[in-house]
């Protein structure tokens, strides 16, 4: 068994290389590890041989690596082990036809004592969730894996992703707040600053949500993260009327959630709908009337107006409130322009094109923190640490910046 | 009239407080009212009523269209539309193989996916043999290296006959060229009369002096305006008033076949795509001060404006501050948009980003394409118009004081209708003489093999117009022809009266096909006239006049552009559709050299030419329409 473990925490150190596509195509090379955690650890008298698994999957031969860990299976019903392994066969990334829900069925009453295996089978079992669409079940497998171990990198890298689509910052930040905790890895720690801010570096493109968000957009019950990002993906893609179609559901499922509001005034205002725009923001629920998180909307409607004092005035406060983003910053400078203050607006000008350059390091600096992770470097590289945390500082976010600064002077 | 009659019916029955009365009353009343008054007096269509009932239909075309599900996500479109053609008032038809243009554009595109593949060639519409009908010229690019085998014919020139067909006169004209072509500008650069070309290319750009006998003789060599990186697109005006025609090309990137590039696209299953511009460093434009004896001067450092931060591809030349001196927007690829104002010293002041004319109101920097500039809420100064990437929307920027510019793409709703596509040739064009500009747009995606990804994105994507309605609106005609009903993978367009019946016809170039001529046959909406200005102290072809017209229903204001489109060189003439008016009280040219000249006596839907008078006011220059 310690065999397997350290073949888990070697095989998944770099697994957010391009999550998108590398987290399937990981795990085509699982059942190697476990296939040797079997051999192992498991009983010697067995007559399958599970250590031909990992040949015969290489060859192409997945009915009859299936078929020899069924019948290890039937040897040894309760090892867990054997059934991730089963499962992890089943939704191998070369098959042409995996069968997650099968997976599923076999981790269900996998239980193990031990804390890192328990994580594998449950980020296994949300693999499996995640190829069925059900991307909230694969959320709570996941999360159930962190639980058990905090230093799970593939569990902790599908969340990050998963948010990352979904467009969850404030879920990003505190998942790699707790991460940040605890990690020993210093060489990590850079790359995770990053991920809260990654939506604003480097927006995913439509066709990629609409490809991973798809399926569990559709889903019944309705998954509201996917469905949010998916209607909004949606009208990116300039497929307008359905996306709005979904974000007004959504806040007719829901008409208190902040979020679903959100993403129907951001549809909106990016499929240039100024007249539903206005009359959406004057149905706005109370509570979120008040709510800094609505200001860049009221200045919006104050803009669309003519009232360019009230729209620069709520720009600010936004900016001021954290959101601090690309379309704020830039709506102000043209509110400052319209209502005749040239200078401030010159000031926030130049503050705005830093910005964009800062952005434009932080996404280089963000691939070779990617990649310098995944390399097998003994020493961190506390340069482009540094250089992180001064962009980090640069956008705004002081405290990130401060926390990885910390790690450097420790 | 009918118009009228209803509303003074109203009139008589409305109290004095501005109420109306019962409706019971008034309605049957009014309505014996009107047939009685048709009976005796008889019910005019006039203009106005054209238009009413043009918009009247255009809405009904529009929410049945709308009703039917049909979005405008332009795949659903129902192909077969028996109802809407009668009821639109723009409509093109499409010339078929009788025009006689069986040019063959070739992209060079391959499973290699070369990136200038992506950009296609471009369309010029002049005049080069002074017959006074128009030509059109095709530029094409083909397959790369430039030294490999291949199936392009290159360039080509045809000469219109006059009866709507064309000859193809390339072999005899000079300007025979097998090379990897972009963007034309067509001008006068010598000022003998005879309209010149100037061809953007990936490698040396090329020169061809027209000798007025149709021949063109390749001056490239000598011009100092031709250098070898990779230019796209050219624009044509005099930036320093000095009478001769400047150019300025936009420069894309550095981009060499031999240089290592990614592997974008799925390396397992083999597929390339094009990359992303963002994988090309951008390099510096030029702006070539024409010294007036056949040669050129790289002034762009000098002109203050050696900017090397934009994968240039469109660029429009026009008076944006109404100053008198011709400025220059510049559109890029994923990089901010140049605004470069003229000071008239020989230098400009570049004010793209606080002008708010360098990226949307997203605040992003769009993938720009194609560009023009018009007035179209009739205060004189011209908006600024932008094709850009599916996903991002084309933008239509308000000049609110010629150094300030608004993204109003939301508030005119051309949002909604252009997100899905990527956007190329365009034009703000009156197409039905109602005295509004309105909106063409052609489109094609870049990849032609998304599909294959896993990805639903087809190449070909529908042509679009967008009428205007007033008020700073649009709205998307729902049928202007048959063209518009089939995807195609559109890249350049030039516009322009080939035929002389007064509405603006359209050419556009389509990568690995034959061009599309759509002739406008558009329901006439109003008068039009046609202004050919020759400038003498001003550029011969007066490029930067400005041209004011006064009727009795207001003033509409046009300039002579230089560049527009995507790669194109569009009718070197003025077209202005007038809408429903009576009369023209004058009309008012600020020619390039600051000389004003105002013509009182201007005959309706007549083409006629004007030349620049030396320094004389009130000039009235009336001639017969030449065509």
């Amino acid at each position: 068994m310690r065999d397997l473990r350290r073949v888990f925490l070697l095989r998944f150190k770099d697994l957010n290389r391009k999550a998108t596509t590398g987290l399937l195509l990981v795990l085509g090379a699982i059942p190697v590890a476990i296939g040797v955690a079997l051999r192992s650890s498991g009983p010697g008298a067995s007559p399958v041989d599970v250590d031909a698994v990992p040949e015969l999957l290489r060859a192409g031969r997945f009915a009859a690596a299936e078929r020899t860990v069924r019948m290890y299976l039937s040897e040894h019903p309760g090892q867990s082990s054997a059934r991730l392994l089963l499962a992890q066969v089943l939704i191998s990334a070369e098959r042409s036809d995996p069968d997650p829900a099968a997976a599923i069925r076999t981790l269900k009453s996998a239980r193990s004592g031990d804390r890192k295996i328990e994580a594998a089978i449950r980020w296994t079992e949300g693999k499996a969730w995640q190829m069925l669409g059900g991307l909230a079940e694969a959320e709570a497998a996941w999360r159930i894996a962190i639980d058990r171990d905090p230093l799970n990198d593939q569990a902790f890298e599908s969340l990050l992703e998963l948010y990352y689509l979904e467009g969850r910052e404030s879920d990003t930040r505190e998942l790699v707040s707790q991460r940040f905790e605890i990690e020993r890895d210093k060489r990590k720690l850079g790359k995770w600053c990053l991920y809260p801010v990654r939506r604003l570096v480097m927006e995913p493109s439509p066709a990629l949500v609409l490809d991973r968000l798809g399926a569990a957009a559709k889903r019944e019950p309705v998954d509201f993260h996917a469905r949010r990002a998916y209607g909004l993906a949606l009208v990116h893609d300039g497929r307008v009327e359905e996306g709005l179609g979904i974000l007004r559901e959504t806040v007719e499922r829901d008409p208190r959630s902040k979020d679903a509001w959100i993403a129907l005034l951001t549809g909106l205002d990016d499929s240039g709908r100024p007249d539903e725009f206005a009359s959406t923001l004057a149905r706005l629920p109370q509570e979120h009337a008040v709510d800094p998180a609505f200001l860049i909307f009221q200045a919006r409607a104050a803009s669309d107006q003519g009232d360019f004092e009230g729209a620069a005035r709520d720009y600010k406060r936004a900016e001021r409130a954290g959101f601090r983003d690309p379309k704020t910053t830039y709506r102000l400078i043209q509110a400052l322009r319209r209502s005749g203050r040239v200078d401030e607006a010159k000031e926030v000008d130049r503050r705005f094109l830093e910005d964009e350059e800062t952005r434009k390091t932080l996404k280089a600096l963000y691939n070779k923190a990617v990649e310098f992770a995944g390399r097998a470097e003994p020493e961190r590289d506390v340069e482009v640490d540094r250089a992180i945390a001064r962009g980090l500082k640069r956008l705004g976010f002081q405290q990130d910046s401060e926390r990885l600064l910390a790690t450097i002077s420790q | 009239m009918r118009y009228l009659i209803h509303i003074h019916v109203i009139k008589i029955f409305r109290v004095p407080n501005g109420d109306l009365r019962s409706n019971r009353i008034s309605k049957p009343i009014g309505l014996i009212l009107c047939i009685w008054i048709c009976l005796h007096i008889g019910c005019d269509r006039t203009t106005e009523n054209l238009e009413n009932e043009a918009e009247v239909a255009e809405s009904k075309a529009h929410a049945d269209f709308k009703k039917r599900g049909e979005t405008s996500r332009p795949r659903d479109r129902s192909v077969s539309d028996s109802s809407t053609p009668s009821t639109n008032s723009i409509r093109f038809r499409s010339a078929g193989a009788e025009a006689g243009i069986d040019f063959k554009q070739t992209s060079g595109n391959s499973a290699e996916k070369y990136f200038p593949t992506i950009y296609g060639s471009g369309i010029a519409i002049f005049d080069f043999d002074g017959d006074g009908a128009l030509d059109l010229f095709f530029a094409t690019t083909r397959e790369l290296p430039l030294d490999s085998p291949t199936t392009c014919r290159g360039n080509r020139l045809y000469r219109n006959r006059g009866d709507g067909t064309f000859e193809d006169v390339t072999e005899q004209s000079g300007l025979v060229h097998i090379g990897f072509c972009h963007g034309v500008a067509a001008g006068d650069f010598n000022g003998d009369g005879f309209i010149d070309l100037y061809i953007a290319a990936l490698g040396p750009d090329s020169l061809y002096i027209n000798d007025g006998y149709g021949r063109f003789y390749d001056q490239s060599a000598s011009s100092g305006a031709s250098n070898d990186d990779w230019s796209v697109a050219a624009a044509a005006f005099d930036f320093d008033g000095d009478g001769n025609l400047d150019l300025y090309a936009t420069g894309y990137g550095r981009w060499a076949i031999d240089a290592p590039r990614p592997f974008c696209g799925d390396r397992t299953k083999g597929i390339r795509v094009h990359c992303s511009p963002h994988s090309i460093e951008p390099v510096r434009h030029a702006l070539y001060r024409n010294r007036g004896d056949g040669t050129f001067e790289n002034t762009t450092e000098a002109a203050g404006i050696a900017r090397d931060d934009g994968r240039g591809l469109g660029v429009v030349a026009a008076d944006l501050d109404s100053n008198g001196k011709i400025d220059i927007y510049i559109v890029n690829d994923e990089c901010p948009n140049f605004l470069f104002l003229n000071r008239g010293d020989g230098r400009f002041d570049d004010v793209g980003e606080l002008a708010g004319a360098a990226r949307s109101d997203t605040g992003g920097a769009m993938a720009g394409m194609g560009v023009d500039a018009e007035d179209i809420d009739g205060d004189g100064g011209p908006e600024l118009f932008v094709t850009n990437f599916r996903g991002e929307y084309n933008t239509l920027y308000r000049n609110l004081d010629g150094r300030s510019f608004q993204d109003v793409s939301a508030r005119a709703g051309i949002v909604q209708d252009s997100l899905p596509d990527v956007g190329w040739g365009c034009a703000l064009a009156d197409f039905n003489s109602d005295g509004r500009p309105d909106m063409f747009v052609c489109n094609g995606h870049v990849d032609d093999n998304l599909q294959l990804l896993g990805e639903d994105v087809p190449q070909a994507e529908y042509a679009k117009i967008w009428r205007n309605i007033g008020d700073g609106k649009f709205r998307l005609v729902a049928d202007p022809g048959p063209f518009f009903r089939e995807p195609r993978v559109a890249r350049s367009a030039a516009f322009g009266d080939l035929n002389d019946d007064g509405a603006i016809d359209i050419v556009v170039g389509l990568l690995d096909s034959k061009p599309a001529l759509l002739w406008n046959e558009s329901r006439r909406l109003g008068s039009w006239i046609g202004l050919d200005l020759i400038g003498r102290k001003s550029n011969r072809g007066a490029i930067g006049a400005r041209v004011v017209v006064h009727t009795n229903k207001g003033m509409i204001t046009r300039q002579v552009k230089g560049g527009g489109s995507y790669l194109a060189s569009n009718d070197p003439r003025l077209l202005i559709g007038l809408g429903a008016i009576d009369r023209i009280d004058r009309v008012e040219i600020a020619w390039p050299s600051g000389i004003k000249q105002t013509l009182t006596e201007v005959v309706l839907d007549a083409m006629r030419v004007v030349r620049e008078v030396e320094a004389i006011e009130n000039e009235n220059s009336h001639r017969e329409p030449i065509r």
